[in-house]
C-alpha cells in the first residue's frame, strides 16, 4: 500500500491552502457561469435586456431565494424524496448486497496470507460500489421524471425556491443511502469478524524440552482451522504465543493438568496508529542529498540506499511526547524493501542498522546502534528502549542515555539506517518507517471507513442531483459517470495537460489507433500542418480538461482512504474532518450550481 | 343574481385597486433545438383580471390558454412581454404565497395519501404542524373525501384525483385561485359541485382564473371571458356583456292555447317583429340525468320512476 505524506499534513497547513484552491475555484466557475448565463439569456433577450436578465436572476438568487430559506419546505421535499426512493425500491440494492455476501466463500481466497485484509478489502469495495451505484440510480431519476410527469407543477407553483427543491432532493437521498449504508456498515462488521473468528486445539501432544535456564518447555502446533496452523511455544510459567500466521497469533496458556487453551486471533482486526516522518538522504559519501538510488525500476515510490556505504535514509519525527509511552519504549515499525544485486544465501536476510540520535548535529550524540535482520514483505517492529547507551568510539567510558532526556528534543527524534550488507540494498518510502503509537479501536476505525464511503456518496448525490435539474436523467446519469471519472483520474490529466504523458492527447491518440503506432514513437504525419494543428487542438483539450478535473473532488484519493482500514491503520481523525469539509463545499457548490440551473429553465415543456 | 351584484361591486372597485394579473404584450413562442420558430403559442397577449372576479379563458384546443396560465405561474418563461401576478414578475416565487393552482390534471405524487399530500403542500408554504392538520381537515372535508383520506393517490378516480388536486391548490387559503379545465373528466355531479366550489370562492372574494374549452361551465360561472384562437385575444368583456343579443328576446310558453298563439303572431307582425326562432321545448340531457341521480340517492334500489316518461318524451 503507499501512503502519501500529504495526507498527513496538519489540519491547519490543509486548511489554509484549501481556502485558497476554494476561492480560486469560486471565482472561476462564477465567471464561467456568469459567461454562460449571459450567452444564453444574450440569445434569448438580446445584449442588453441578455445583461439585466443576468443581473436581476443573481439579485433575486439572494434577495428573494436565499435570504427566505424554509428548513420545513426542504424537509418536506427530502420527505418525498424518501418516500419515492423506497418506493423506486431502493432496498433491492440490499437484497443484492446480502447475495454477494452470502456467496462470498465462492470467490474469497481462503488460503490468503492476509485474511482480515482480504475481507476487509472485499466488504469495503462492495459496499462502495453498491452505494455510489445506488445515489446515482436513485438520484437521477428523481427530478426529470417529476419534470416530465408535471408533478413538478403542484410544486413550484408553491412558494418553495428552487434551492430548496434541489438541497431538499440531496438531503432526502442522502437520508436515504445513509439509512443502507448503516445497514451494510453492521452487516460488513459481523461478517469480517465472524468470518476471522476461530479456535485451534492442540494437534498431537506436546513436545518437552529444556530451556536455556533448564526449566521445563513445551512446544507443538495446532490443528488446522481456517486454512492454517501455528506452532506455538510454552515457557516455564505455562505461558507462551504461536507464531504469526495469516496475520495474527494466539496467546497459549498451560493449566496444571496439562490442557492447553489457546485465546482468540490477535492482532488481526486492529487500527494501528502510526506517526510518520520526513525522510532524507545521505549519499555514498555521507553529503545531504534528498533521494537515494533508482535501482532500476521506473516506477519511483520509493528510494534505494547502498549497503556498506554511507548512503542513509533519516527520518526526522516530531511531536514526541512521553506521556504517550506509557511502558516507556518505542515501538518502530520498519517495512523496508530489499533489492539484492547478488542472491548470496536466498534464506539469510540483508542486515541493517538504526541509529538514533540526536537532532542537533553540533550535540554529537548518537546512541548505540542497534542491528535488525530485514524482514522483506513483512512490517517488523524494533522496540527503541528507553535505557540506551552512547555509541562510543573504542576507549571511551559507557556512558547511559535515557530516549526521551538525552535523544528527543522539543518532540523531535532522529533515526537513521543504514544497510549492512555489501552491494545490498534497502528500499524506502517516508511512510515506510514509523512509530507505532497505541492503537486505536478496530470498530471505531471501521466506522471511519464508512465515514468515508458516505462522503462519496453524499458527493455522488450532490453531482447528480445537480445535473438532473438541467438533463434528462439518461443524460445526467452518463455526465455523472463522466465527472466521477475526470474527478477520479485527476493525477493522469494533470500529467496529460502538462505533456508527460506518451501518445499525446485524444485526438493523437486516436490517430495512433487507427494507424496502429507505438505510443513511443514520435507522430509522423504526411503534412506538419496537420500534425500542429492536432498538437494544439489537444494541448487546448487538455488545459480546459485539467483546469476542470483539478476543481472536482479527488475521488481516488477518498476511496484510498478506506484502504487503510483493509491494512490495518487507523484513519486520523484529521482526514476524515478534512474530506468532510471538502465534501460540505462541494455540495454548497453543486447545490448552488443546481438552483441556478433550475432557476433558469423552464420546468413546463 | 346575488353573486352579479358582487362581482359588479367587485368590478367598480377594481378600477381603484391594482389588477391581480396583468399581462403586457405577452408573447410566447416555442423554438426547435436549433431555434427555429416551432410555434408562436402566445401573440401580444393584453390581459387585466381584477380582484373578486371570476374570469375564463377559453378557446379551442392549442389555442393558447394552458400556455398563457404557465406564464403567469413562471413555469414557462415569456419570449417578450410580461405577466404581472399581485404586481410581481411571474417568475418570483415569492407571488405563490397568495396563490392556488389546479392544473389540467391533477399532476399529484400517486404514493402519498390523501392527508400526507396536503400536509407535504401545506409544508411547502411553510406552515406550521397544527395549522396544517386543521387545513387539511377542513379540505378534506369540503371535498368529501372523509372516507378515502388514507388510501395512497393511485387507488383514485379521476374525479377524486381531481378533488385533492382542488384542496391542495386551497391549502394555503389563496387570494387567486388559477383552475386548468377544473372540470374536465369529473361526471356531472362533480361539475355541479365543482362549479359550486368556485362560486363560494367568489362569494369569499377570492379571484379566480380558469381556463376551459366547456362552454357551459365557462357561462355558469364566469363573471369576464377572454376568448383566444391560435393565440390571439379575439374577445373580451362581461359575459352579460358579450352574450346578450340585443335586438332580440327569448320567450318561452307553456299552455298556449291555438287562438292565444294567432294573437301572438298578429303582435308580431303589428311591431314589424320577426320570429328568428321556434321549436319545441325540450329538456337537456343534463337536467334528465340530474334528476334520475337525484332520485336514485332518495330511493336506492328502485328505477328512478321519472325515468321512462321523460325518454318517451324526448322521442
Amino acid at each position: 500500500m503507499e501512503i502519501d505524506l500529504s495526507d498527513f499534513s496538519s489540519f491547519y497547513d490543509w486548511i489554509g491552502s484549501a481556502i485558497l484552491f476554494a476561492l480560486i475555484a469560486s471565482l472561476i466557475l462564477t465567471i464561467v457561469g456568469i459567461v454562460i448565463g449571459y450567452i444564453v439569456s444574450g440569445i434569448r433577450y438580446g445584449p442588453i435586456e441578455g445583461a439585466v436578465a443576468v443581473a436581476r436572476g443573481i439579485g433575486t438568487a439572494f434577495a428573494h431565494d436565499f435570504a427566505y430559506f424554509s428548513l420545513r419546505r426542504t424537509g418536506a421535499i427530502a420527505y418525498v424524496a424518501i418516500k419515492e426512493a423506497i418506493r423506486r425500491k431502493v432496498l433491492v440494492v440490499f437484497a443484492v448486497f446480502a447475495i454477494f455476501f452470502l456467496f462470498a466463500g465462492f470467490f474469497l481466497d481462503t488460503e490468503s496470507e492476509h485474511p482480515a485484509r482480504l475481507y476487509l478489502s472485499f466488504v469495503l469495495t462492495t459496499t462502495t460500489f453498491l452505494v455510489l451505484f445506488l445515489a446515482l440510480f436513485v438520484s437521477v431519476f428523481s427530478l426529470p421524471s417529476d419534470i416530465a410527469q408535471r408533478t413538478i407543477y403542484t410544486v413550484v407553483t408553491k412558494p418553495v425556491r428552487a434551492s430548496e427543491i434541489v438541497l431538499g432532493r440531496m438531503l432526502g437521498f442522502t437520508a436515504v443511502g445513509t439509512l443502507i449504508l448503516a445497514g451494510m456498515m453492521a452487516v460488513s462488521y459481523v461478517f469480517v469478524v465472524r468470518g476471522m473468528r476461530h479456535h485451534h486445539t492442540v494437534e498431537g501432544a506436546l513436545e518437552p524440552k529444556t530451556g536455556k535456564d533448564g526449566k521445563q518447555e513445551w512446544q507443538g502446533k495446532t490443528t488446522r482451522d481456517r486454512y492454517h496452523r501455528h506452532k506455538f511455544r510454552i515457557g516455564p510459567d505455562g505461558n507462551g504465543t504461536t507464531e504469526m500466521v495469516h496475520q495474527h497469533w494466539h496467546s497459549v496458556q498451560r493449566s496444571g493438568d496439562g490442557k492447553v487453551t489457546f485465546s482468540p486471533p490477535r492482532d488481526q482486526l486492529i487500527a494501528r496508529v502510526p506517526k510518520f516522518g520526513r525522510l532524507r538522504f545521505l549519499d555514498r559519501q555521507g553529503n545531504p542529498t534528498n533521494k537515494g538510488v533508482n535501482v532500476g525500476y521506473v516506477y519511483e515510490y520509493r528510494s534505494y540506499i547502498e549497503g556498506g556505504t554511507k548512503q542513509a535514509a533519516i527520518w526526522t519525527f516530531d511531536g514526541i511526547r512521553e506521556q504517550d509511552f506509557p511502558d516507556g519504549r518505542i515501538a518502530l515499525a520498519l517495512n523496508l524493501r530489499v533489492f539484492r544485486t547478488y542472491m548470496g544465501e536466498i534464506k539469510v536476510p540483508v542486515r541493517g542498522v538504526l541509529y538514533i540520535q540526536h537532532p542537533d548535529p553540533t550535540k554529537n550524540l548518537i546512541a548505540e546502534p542497534i542491528s535488525f535482520a530485514s524482514q522483506e514483505f513483512q512490517e517488523q517492529i524494533i522496540y527503541i528502549p528507553r535505557k540506551l547507551y552512547r555509541y562510543r568510539v573504542t576507549g571511551e567510558a559507557s556512558e547511559e542515555l535515557d530516549l526521551f532526556r538525552d535523544l528527543i528534543s522539543d518532540g523531535r527524534m532522529m533515526i537513521k539506517i543504514q544497510c549492512d550488507d555489501n552491494a545490498q540494498y534497502f528500499g524506502m518510502a517516508a511512510a515506510d518507517v514509523y512509530i507505532r503509537m497505541p492503537d486505536g479501536y478496530f470498530w471505531f476505525n471501521f466506522i471511519k471507513g464508512y465515514i468515508i464511503i458516505w462522503l462519496q456518496m453524499v458527493i455522488i448525490i450532490a453531482i447528480t442531483v445537480m445535473y438532473s435539474t438541467l438533463l434528462k436523467s439518461p443524460i445526467a446519469l452518463v455526465a455523472t459517470i463522466v465527472t466521477f471519472i475526470i474527478g477520479y483520474w485527476q493525477a493522469f490529466i494533470e500529467r496529460m495537460a502538462k505533456g508527460e504523458i506518451y501518445g499525446g492527447g485524444p485526438l493523437e491518440a486516436f490517430i495512433r489507433i487507427v494507424k496502429q503506432d507505438n505510443l513511443m514513437t514520435p507522430l509522423e504525419l504526411k503534412w506538419p500542418w496537420v500534425e500542429w494543428t492536432i498538437k494544439k487542438a489537444d494541448w487546448i483539450f487538455s488545459q480546459i480538461l485539467h483546469v476542470f478535473s483539478a476543481m472536482l473532488p479527488t475521488f481516488r484519493n477518498i476511496t484510498k482512504m478506506t484502504e487503510f482500514v483493509a491494512y490495518n491503520y487507523d484513519i486520523p481523525g484529521t482526514i476524515v474532518g478534512r474530506h468532510a469539509i471538502s465534501a460540505l463545499a462541494y455540495v454548497l457548490v453543486f447545490s448552488l450550481v443546481g438552483y441556478f440551473f433550475l432557476k433558469s429553465r423552464e420546468v413546463a415543456g | 343574481m346575488a353573486t352579479d351584484v358582487a362581482s359588479e361591486t367587485a368590478a367598480t372597485e377594481s378600477t381603484a385597486t391594482q389588477p391581480v394579473i396583468e399581462t403586457q404584450s405577452l408573447t410566447k413562442v416555442f423554438r426547435d433545438f436549433w431555434g427555429r420558430e416551432k410555434v408562436r403559442a402566445v401573440k401580444a397577449l393584453d390581459l387585466k383580471v381584477q380582484p373578486g372576479e371570476i374570469f375564463g379563458l377559453l378557446g379551442p384546443n392549442g389555442s393558447g390558454k394552458s400556455t398563457t396560465i404557465k406564464l403567469i405561474l413562471g413555469l414557462l418563461f415569456p419570449t417578450s412581454g410580461r405577466a404581472l401576478v399581485f404586481g410581481k414578475d411571474a417568475t418570483d416565487a415569492r407571488k405563490n404565497d397568495r396563490i392556488g393552482y389546479l392544473p389540467e390534471e391533477s399532476y399529484l405524487y400517486k404514493f402519498l395519501n390523501a392527508e400526507e399530500t396536503l400536509d407535504f403542500y401545506g409544508r411547502l408554504f411553510n406552515m406550521p404542524a397544527a395549522e396544517r392538520r386543521r387545513r387539511t381537515n377542513e379540505l378534506i372535508d369540503m371535498v368529501k373525501l372523509n372516507w378515502a383520506r388514507r388510501r395512497p393517490l393511485r387507488e383514485y378516480s379521476k374525479g377524486m384525483t381531481r378533488r385533492i388536486g382542488l384542496a391542495q391548490a386551497l391549502i394555503n387559503d389563496p387570494d387567486l385561485v388559477l383552475l386548468d379545465e377544473p372540470t374536465t373528466g369529473l361526471d356531472p355531479l362533480g361539475t355541479d359541485d365543482m362549479k359550486e366550489m368556485i362560486l363560494e370562492l367568489k362569494a369569499r372574494g377570492k379571484t379566480v382564473v380558469m381556463c376551459s374549452h366547456l362552454l357551459p361551465d365557462i357561462q355558469d360561472v364566469c363573471d369576464r371571458v377572454a376568448i383566444l384562437y391560435n393565440g390571439e385575444l379575439k374577445e373580451q368583456g362581461r359575459l352579460s356583456d358579450l352574450l346578450t343579443v340585443k335586438d332580440e328576446i327569448d320567450v318561452r310558453l307553456r299552455a298556449l292555447p291555438p287562438e292565444g298563439r294567432k294573437e301572438l303572431d298578429a303582435l308580431v307582425a303589428k311591431y314589424g317583429s320577426e320570429v328568428v326562432h321556434e321549436s319545441q321545448a325540450t329538456s337537456t340531457l343534463k337536467d334528465l340525468f340530474m334528476r334520475i341521480v337525484r332520485e336514485s340517492e332518495a330511493r336506492p334500489g328502485k328505477r328512478a320512476p321519472g325515468a321512462s316518461s321523460s325518454s318517451s318524451d324526448s322521442h
